[in-house]
């Protein structure tokens, strides 16, 4: 683990030197990476972290996207959206799941339904929605909603790279996880486009039981 | 009191009785009280093991149900829409299904959103933020608290939608009907209190099964006692009575009062099933110190009963009492210090008898002596005031001379011979006593004169014959001089005076025998009065002397004169010369008479020759015997 977290950071320190020899080279780029890493206190990679920058233009809404019910659990944990992105539900497993939110940002409740059946639901307020099943009380998931265009989720090495950005350019990055402490369970940092940038979060317990869980290993 | 022997025997065993009595029933019962004690701390240790696990279950009784109602879906529509009524009629609802006290709905920003202690109550901060911030971390959390005075045990869970949106409180009071169920279902009469409050700030009792008087007592004494806090069952008083008590501070949020739960066991009440045990003991230790205060009163009676007896022997022949002996019948030193204290008196009393006889009787004749022979007369006229008595004195002549010339040796053995012989002469009930070296006297009880006369006659033939002392054959002679009971006296010092002046005048008148005269006594008071006159009438001058002058016819001259003394006496006028000169002679006073006389008529023949005239002074009866003033 330690070693991965070092050669990340000589990966770093060669994006950097890159973007400082662009930035020397030519002035207005067209088109710049911001890779970012959130790691916990311990230092560990945290997936499923949501990155976004705020980006000054209106947000363009995403193409539709899907939120899986598969082995009794949503598929990915954790799906960020541009605001007004519709988001389907297919549901994989051979049994039904009723699928709910009671969160502000968008309260539904998709009542018992089967592979067959085609849920969209479309989200038009930025926030969180954590997602439940009225059957499975083991089943957590999250839809994000953004009012952004650049956006990502960090992967299993806690890394995700927005891309589309004004090389060179001062960015304002927030970084949401579910289990981020305090009560917006967000935080933001300024970032530079082109260069890369280091979140590290405090995370509250991972209250899902890990049984029943496919994420094995995964430090979610 | 004290001082008695049997007393002291009776108090020292008393005594050490109660003593090892008293030191056993404690030693006993203080065993009772450490075995109830440690029972009773042993059962509180469960009991308190018990309270615990019961409070697990009902916690856990509380959280299950409060689960479900938060994992229902209506329910937690309800919470996310934030419906009122239908949150307070489900919380309600619940409470009535699990039995829970009281039911309180808290959001996310620790505000209580309902409950169904306060329905229509504001908006207000729930006070333990500790517990829901532990509920979030550990899916539930539990605690003993103390809201608005009333302590509850609360259970927190969260209403997971599916994240958690709200907590449900729920709480069981712990009132007087709790504290009884736990009383009651222990298996020791137990007695369980919950207190308010801190060990730095002290208690207030919240529900208790004690007594009201012992509730009263309890948080001073918890105050008072702070190593009860150790978990360690100890020794509480409350109301007088003892309490083992257990006291257990249970865990509580920093935002609320403490709360304490003090277990007790009343070694009273655990004492009472040992109470017949105590009263037999009781019984017993009374029923042995009856019996051996009697039996230490027998034994010291036993003991001090013979050394009563022996000092009242003591005491008796401390008195001269010798005939009562001390009666012993024991074998032991006693009996044997009795036999002893028996041939003592015995001793002392054969001792006093002999020095007693030997005081009273004459060693040379074995006859009564002077003393005793005047104890029995006295006895006599005691005892016969009006019968005739009649006393002989009987002096020896030539006892001295006899003494001289033989010696004494002789002499006491003549004596006694005469004393055998006047043993033998007379008559039964008569007593023959030696009066004095010379003299012998007899009593003669009960006789005249006429029945003395042949006796005296006897005597005095008796001593017609020589008495053979030592081969050699003495010629003895005897003066005999008797008084008589009562017309010569009533006492015995007087009739014994009396025969020995009749012995005087027997002598003066060359008689062997005299019977006393009071005439002739010269031992009359008139005449010892007029002895008395005769020295102050000599001082006075009241003697004076008429000369008789003498005629030489044939000279024709007065040759010498007769110095004839009279006395002039005050009363009595002119008295003669044979009226006072014999009594003078028979009392001495004679000498002082005759110096009288001498000095006078050498006076007077010194003033007859300075004056020339030649004249010879004599005094014929003075002169007849001047150095003899009395008839001895
Ligand atoms: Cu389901």
């Amino acid at each position: 683990m330690v070693r991965q977290a070092t050669s990340s950071l000589t990966i770093l320190a060669l994006a950097a030197a890159a973007s400082m020899a662009t930035l020397v080279i030519a002035a207005p780029a067209i088109s710049a990476d911001l890779t970012v890493t959130v790691t916990d206190k311990d230092g560990a990679p945290v997936s499923n972290a949501v990155v976004f920058l705020d980006s000054g233009s209106p947000t363009e809404p995403g193409t539709t996207v899907k939120m899986v019910q598969r082995n009794q659990s949503f598929n990915p944990d954790v799906l960020a959206i541009a605001l007004g992105t519709r988001v389907q539900f297919p549901n994989e497993d051979p049994f039904r799941h009723h699928v709910y939110s009671f969160s502000p940002a968008k309260r539904f409740e998709l009542k018992l339904y089967g592979g067959d059946d085609i849920q969209e639901v479309v989200f038009n307020q930025a926030g969180e929605i954590a997602l439940g099943c009225n059957i499975h009380d083991d089943m957590l998931g999250y839809i994000y909603v953004v009012e952004s265009n650049y956006f990502g989720t960090t992967d299993e090495n806690g890394t995700v790279v927005v891309s589309g950005l004004a090389d060179a350019q001062p960015y304002d990055a927030q970084v949401w996880h579910p289990r981020l402490r305090g009560p917006t369970r967000r935080t933001s940092q300024s970032v530079t486009a082109g260069q890369s940038a280091k979140f590290e979060i405090g995370l509250k317990r991972d209250r899902r039981k890990q049984s029943g869980s496919d994420f094995e290993g995964g430090v979610y | 009191m004290f001082n008695s022997f049997q007393t002291k025997l009776t108090i020292f065993f008393t005594a050490l009785f109660l003593l090892l009595q008293g030191a056993a029933f404690f030693t006993v019962r203080e065993a009772i009280v450490q075995n109830i004690f440690d029972q009773s701390r042993d059962q509180l240790v469960a009991a308190n093991r018990i309270f615990a696990s019961r409070i697990q279950t009902t916690v856990n009784a509380l959280a299950e149900g409060a689960q479900i109602l938060a994992s229902d879906f209506g329910f937690r529509t309800a919470v996310a829409t934030n419906d009122k009524p239908t949150i307070l009629s489900a919380l309600d609802n619940l409470g009535a299904r699990i039995s829970a006290d009281r039911v309180i709905l808290v959001n996310l920003d620790y505000q209580v959103t309902a409950d169904t202690g306060n329905p229509d109550g504001a908006v207000v901060d729930f006070p333990f933020y500790d517990l829901i911030d532990r509920a979030e971390e550990e899916d539930r959390a539990e605690s003993f608290t103390v809201l608005d005075g009333t302590i509850y045990e609360f259970v927190v869970v969260p209403v997971l939608a599916p994240v958690p949106v709200a907590w449900i409180a729920i709480g069981l009071e712990i009132d007087g009907s709790f504290a009884d169920d736990f009383r009651n279902e222990s298996t020791l009469p137990l007695d369980v209190t919950f207190a308010t409050g801190r060990a730095e700030v002290g208690w207030t009792t919240s529900v208790s099964t004690l007594p009201q008087p012992a509730q009263m007592d309890l948080p001073a004494a918890l105050t008072a006692k702070s190593s009860l806090l150790g978990k360690e069952p100890e020794t509480l008083v409350l109301d007088g009575a003892d309490y083992v008590t257990l006291v257990e501070v249970l865990q509580t949020p920093e935002e609320s009062n403490g709360v304490t739960a003090i277990l007790q066991y009343s070694l009273d009440l655990a004492l009472v099933p040992y109470q017949p045990l105590f009263v037999v003991l009781a019984a017993l230790a009374i029923t042995a110190l009856v019996v051996s205060l009697l039996g230490s009163i027998a034994i010291a009676r036993g003991v001090a009963k013979p050394i009563q007896v022996l000092d009242l022997a003591a005491r008796r022949i401390q008195t001269g009492t010798y005939t009562d002996k001390v009666a012993v019948t024991q074998g032991d030193e006693i009996g044997r210090l009795g036999e002893t204290f028996n041939q003592m008196m015995d001793g002392i009393a054969e001792r006093e008898a002999r020095i007693e006889h030997q005081s009273l009787h004459d060693a040379a004749t074995g006859l009564a002596n002077r003393a005793l022979c005047e104890r029995s007369l006295t006895e006599i006229i005691t005892r016969n005031k009006q019968d005739p008595l009649t006393v002989l004195l009987i002096e020896i002549g030539r006892v001295s001379e006899i003494n001289y010339t033989l010696g004494h040796e002789t002499g006491e053995d003549l004596i006694r011979v005469i004393g055998e012989r006047l043993s033998s002469m007379i008559k039964q009930g008569d007593m023959v006593a030696r009066h004095s070296s010379t003299m012998f006297s007899i009593l003669m009880p009960g006789a005249g004169a006429d029945d003395v006369r042949p006796i005296v006659d006897r005597i005095l033939r008796s001593f017609e014959d020589p008495v053979p002392i030592a081969g050699i054959h003495l010629d003895v002679t005897a003066a005999i001089g008797e008084a008589c009971h009562p017309d010569h006296g009533s006492d015995a010092k007087t009739l014994l005076q009396r025969a020995d002046t009749a012995i005087y005048e027997a002598k003066a008148s060359s008689r062997l025998f005299a019977t006393y005269d009071p005439e002739a006594d010269p031992h009359k008071p008139e005449r010892l009065t007029m002895m008395g006159e005769l020295r102050k009438g000599l001082e006075r001058g009241e003697f004076k002397f008429f000369y008789q002058p003498k005629v030489d016819i044939a000279a024709q001259k007065i040759t010498h004169v007769e110095a004839l003394v009279r006395w002039i006496h005050p009363e009595r006028g002119f008295m003669p010369p044979d009226d006072f000169i014999p009594l003078a002679e028979q009392t001495g006073n004679i000498q002082k008479l005759t110096e009288w006389a001498l000095e006078t008529a050498i006076a007077q023949s010194k003033v007859w020759q300075d004056a020339g005239i030649d004249i010879i002074v004599c005094h014929q009866s003075i002169c007849k015997r001047p150095n003899q003033p009395t008839a001895s």
